[in-house]
């Protein structure tokens, strides 16, 4: 499968690659280059971390650009953006305790407050044509992050 | 030391301002503003940051910088390409001490572009 992965945390992207050795792996660290990527190619999945720094400040004014650097939750207009183009199979994916950030929180009521397996496949949405999880992490034991469990519960 | 010099575009001002940094014995890496991130002074072990400023949205991005890195940042501002510094701006940068801020290529005095490279010759000694 031809997988795009938007994450900027280098210990995360490096599970990806170690987890998906045997599919198409596009990875890249920030919106604007995930925005590129989602208008210019098709892919079969897209999993996207939340919070990234380095939004786009192609359109920015003196206003907008104060914000460019501040981590801010770029992974939901993404996963919307890689639905609009009928991505089949999306996930934002949150390192993020739910103590630590409030963004992080707002995930709760959409799947749960931490990874869960049983009730992951349960918290799918449909959008257009694509199925769409919107997860805390699971964690291998080394503290990356498992995008498999989250690829197999978007298959299931 | 090991300066970052950050500019929206690349000309001859641009070299400029690298000749400066030279000539006060500064290694220098260049960066584009588009692909800069604050991660990149320590990736790249900075020690201080040079950003241009020709337009009101570098005033803005200078803002982002501030808040996001603490090397100290030296904003050589071209007045002669722009409107002076919008008060919100110069109210927000006041509380950022790591921050200097350079009013240059003002042809009336240029006071501005001597401080600049004193500070850049005295940088780190």
């Amino acid at each position: 499968m031809k997988i795009l992965i938007i994450e900027d945390t280098e210990m995360h992207m490096q599970s990806a690659r170690d987890q998906f050795m045997d599919h198409t792996l596009e990875i890249v660290p920030a919106y604007e280059a995930a925005e590129i990527c989602l208008q210019q190619n098709t892919y079969d999945v897209v999993l996207s971390d939340l919070m990234m720094p380095q939004g786009g400040n192609n359109v920015m004014g003196p206003k907008g650009m104060r914000y460019i650097f501040d981590l801010l939750p770029y992974g939901f207009p993404l996963i919307l953006l890689a639905a609009k183009k009928n991505t089949s199979y999306i996930a934002l994916v949150t390192d993020v305790n739910h103590h630590d950030h409030p963004m992080s929180a707002c995930i709760d009521p959409l799947s749960s407050a931490y990874w869960n397996e049983e009730d992951s496949p349960s918290s799918l949405l449909r959008i257009n044509n694509s199925r769409v999880g919107i997860f805390h992490a699971s964690f291998l034991p080394d503290g990356r992050k498992d995008w498999n469990k989250v690829l197999e519960v978007l298959l299931k | 030391m090991k300066a970052g010099l950050i500019s929206t575009t690349e000309d001859a001002l641009m070299t400029v301002w690298a000749l400066l940094l030279r000539a006060a014995q500064h290694e220098i890496r260049t960066y584009r503003s588009s692909v800069f991130t604050p991660a990149t002074v320590q990736k790249d072990s900075l020690d201080f940051l040079v950003f241009e400023g020709r337009s009101a949205s570098d005033d803005g991005y200078l803002i982002g910088l501030a808040r996001n890195s603490d090397v100290p940042i030296l904003y050589p501002r071209a007045v002669k390409f722009f409107e002076p510094m919008s008060l919100e701006d110069r109210e927000e940068l006041v509380q950022y001490g790591h921050v200097e801020i350079f009013n240059i290529l003002d042809l009336d005095k240029e006071e501005g572009l001597h401080k600049f490279v004193s500070r850049l010759n005295g940088f780190g000694k």
